[in-house]
């Protein structure tokens, strides 16, 4: 049980902090050359991911199971790192056509779904008639890939998630982000910006974890539902940081700051800016026609939403969550 | 519930009777004017409808008691704003101004999102320019979830420079302003920081019962600012109206919940989020705006909504005029002169509430069925919920009714109307 804690503060500067993101996004972005559909269309990416369950020991020492993703140089190949969220999905401004190939290392059938982006859902049922997962899965050990096609995008922030029992797999840590610039550092037309952050939010709830983990999940078992979904841990970028605030450095002062934020939690999160507001750009990747300043951000579960400001001389504050 | 403006319990009847503190010296909204404050964090005890006393902790205005919500700041558009806090609990507190840009921080310990004073420590002096009219909030940006919780919270109101408008543009005009700031108190917690186990609070388990409008839940709501009896509580949240005003509604969400805020009678106007206009342009009004009949502010954040009740298309002329009547103040002429479309019953066969005023016509009292107690609407005003639409958050500590909901009363245009 996670007992009240003091506010911490991630203080890094935003320098090193853009630098990791597009770091960890820089293998989403390339298209992989060998590949015979990359060769075909450059404007297209292509993406390896693998679901898979991994460990991760939270600040409090606990070892919470997870289910996340990581990206792979090729299928089969497992020289990506496991992460919830998964890996960034990176497209650009020409980019067409993504192509993402699953492999699922879990136990359960799973399968990939990028909310706000057109896509065929050929659903997949249980036999008494009911959706079980919202397009086609992998199924365990899956030898050959999972192909998923979208091919008709636009510019903004997006959620992928696992679209099979969402309700279960989701919260176990199946999510992750996708963007797409209008430009070479516009996020949409007329929206230009020097730099860039990008944070996904979600929960953990450990009893959860384990009941999925120790296959007490389901009907008849200890837990039967996800009704009662108590998160204990509240995370940005798959840190328990969501007490504190991101410091956005006085170094940085007349830089364009473009904020990306994807809730993949189940909950509601408001981060509230201090010292700046902001321009609300887009939600779910639309973007508005005349965007209003804000200070703080509503953003319901699911929600994608982007927000641009020029830092000012004090630099500024953001808290992750003024609900928290 | 969204049909109930006759049914309250008979605590509210206290409501209008008791209305003789001195009105605030400028704007309807009472606090206290900048553009230099003293704010000093100490403790004392919220006192809830039914009984209830939960320790919390608010700013207090320099040596006065300590307040929930904090002192709302009041000051004009381009003050150079001083807030020197003091601290008499006995952890760490700071203040925070979201909306406001350049905020200095003088003394104290440095903290995660702004200067800290110590318990007994030397004050901070957070400075800065009120440049943007608007409705804010602050509160304290050292252990947040906490701080918030225990209620260091409070509004500050930048006036624009142009009187009677809530912003630099005659769409943000009104006739009269009116706060409201939604919080809410789970007491477990304050019970467990009252008696030093604040290493116990498990906000994973956070269920708050307590929801208040202005720091006072339903129908505490509706007693007169500054009442003796709310020694930590001197705001009320009690609307009223002639027909046609423009009533400013200044929403904060203070809290750490949702609260989908309605008002019967009337949809609101969003004209501003977080203390901005919107508009599309600098200049060009609130052409962004928009009707909402249930609103939900993002914690942390606020809107401020017009509202104006004049009974249009109601189909029935409100005052019973006869079709070459004069026209009343703010009277919808459509409806002018139109009958009153039902037969009114028997007044043996009413049960009426104490709002009830036994005639349906606005300023007009008619035989009514005695009731106990003095009614709160003496002078047949018309009466419209505000409450949040989550409605188990009407309630105080699971007794209905009551928490985040209030009335409006819209008065005939010959009857004056109370500041509250
Ligand atoms: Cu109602």
């Amino acid at each position: 049980m996670k007992k009240y804690h003091a506010a911490t503060v991630r203080s890094a500067s935003l320098a090193p902090a853009l630098a990791l993101l597009l770091g960890s996004a820089a293998g989403c972005a390339t298209g992989d050359e060998g590949d015979p559909q990359t060769r075909a269309a450059l404007t297209s990416v292509f993406v390896y991911l693998r679901a898979e369950a991994f460990t991760k020991t939270m600040p409090d020492g606990r070892d919470v199971v997870m289910w996340g993703y990581a990206q792979d140089s090729a299928f089969g190949a497992h020289d990506g790192v496991l992460s919830s969220p998964g890996p960034v999905i990176e497209l650009q401004a020409d980019t067409t056509r993504l192509t993402v190939q699953l492999e699922n290392n879990l136990d359960v059938p799973t399968s990939l779904v990028i909310d706000g982006l057109r896509q065929s859902l050929p659903a997949v049922r249980h036999p008494d008639g009911r959706v079980r997962s919202f397009t086609r899965e992998a199924s365990p050990g899956n030898v050959a890939p999972v192909t998923y096609v979208y091919s008709v995008l636009r510019p903004g922030t997006f959620l992928y998630k696992t679209g099979t029992s969402p309700q279960v797999q989701v919260q176990m840590g199946l999510l992750g982000a996708v963007r797409r610039p209008s430009a070479a550092g516009e996020a949409y037309a007329g929206r230009a910006f020097d730099d860039e952050l990008l944070l996904v939010y979600s929960e953990v709830d450990p009893e959860l974890h384990d009941a999925v983990a120790g296959g007490q999940y389901g009907p008849g078992l200890a837990v039967t539902s996800t009704i009662k979904y108590v998160p204990q841990y509240f995370l940005v970028n798959g840190e328990d940081v969501m007490s504190g605030a991101y410091d956005v450095d006085p170094s940085l002062a007349g830089r364009r700051l473009l904020v990306r934020f994807v809730n993949g939690g189940l909950r509601s999160h408001v981060p509230l800016f201090l010292q700046a507001d902001v321009l609300a750009l887009a939600e779910d990747g639309f973007p508005y026609k005349y965007p209003t300043k804000r200070t703080a951000v509503l953003m319901p579960a699911g929600k994608t939403a982007d927000v641009l400001f020029t830092v000012p001389a004090s630099g500024a504050k953001l808290l992750y969550d003024r609900m928290f | 519930m969204t049909k109930h403006t006759t049914s309250m319990g008979g605590a509210m009847l206290l409501a209008l009777a008791l209305a003789s503190f001195p009105a605030p010296a400028r704007g309807a909204i009472p606090g206290v004017e900048g553009p230099s404050f003293s704010l000093t964090a100490r403790a004392g005890f919220v006192s809830t409808p039914e009984g209830g006393s939960i320790y919390s902790w608010g700013y207090a205005d320099g040596a006065g008691l300590m307040q929930y919500p904090g002192p709302s700041l009041l000051v004009d558009e381009g003050d150079v704003v001083t807030v020197t806090l003091s601290n008499e609990l006995p952890v760490n507190v700071s203040i925070v101004f979201p909306g406001q840009q350049g905020v200095t921080a003088l003394g104290g310990v440095p903290g995660a999102l702004t200067s800290e004073v110590e318990p007994g420590g030397t004050p901070v002096t957070y400075q800065f320019t009120a440049a943007r009219p608007g409705t804010y909030q602050y509160f304290t940006g050292t252990d947040t979830q906490l701080g918030v919780e225990m209620g260091l919270v409070g509004a500050l109101i930048v006036r624009s420079a142009t009187a009677g408008w809530a912003y630099g543009h005659a769409d943000g005009a009104y006739d009269r302003e009116f706060l409201v700031l939604e919080t809410e108190m789970d007491p477990i917690i304050h019970e467990l920081v009252e008696t030093g186990r604040i290493a116990e609070v498990d906000f994973t388990a956070y269920r708050p019962v307590y929801w208040f409008l202005n720091g006072r839940s339903a129908p505490d709501t509706m007693v007169p600012a500054g009442a003796q009896w709310f020694p930590h509580q001197p705001y009320s949240c009690m609307p009223m109206s002639h027909p046609g005003d423009r009533l400013l509604v200044r929403l904060i969400n203070a809290g750490r919940g949702l609260h989908p805020f309605h008002t019967h009678g009337q949809h609101m106007r969003i004209i501003a989020q977080d203390g901005r206009l919107l508009e599309s342009a600098p200049g060009a009004g609130a052409d962004l705006s928009f009707l909402r009949f249930t609103t939900t502010v993002a914690p942390g954040g606020t809107e401020d909504a017009i509202y104006s009740w004049t009974g249009d298309n109601l189909g029935w002329d409100v005052y019973g005029h006869r079709p070459g009547d004069p026209l009343e103040p703010g009277e919808y002429a459509l409806d002018h002169g139109k009958p009153f479309p039902v037969i009114m019953p028997d007044p043996k066969d009413l049960e009426p509430g104490p709002y009830y005023a036994g005639s349906p016509f606005l300023g007009v009292a008619g035989y009514r069925p005695p009731v106990a107690g003095t009614s709160p609407n003496a002078h047949a005003g018309y009466v419209f919920m505000w409450h949040s639409h989550k409605e188990y958050e009407m309630v105080n500590n699971d007794t209905p009714p009551g928490g985040m909901m209030t009335m409006l009363i819209v008065e005939h245009p010959d009857v004056p109307v109370m500041e509250m």
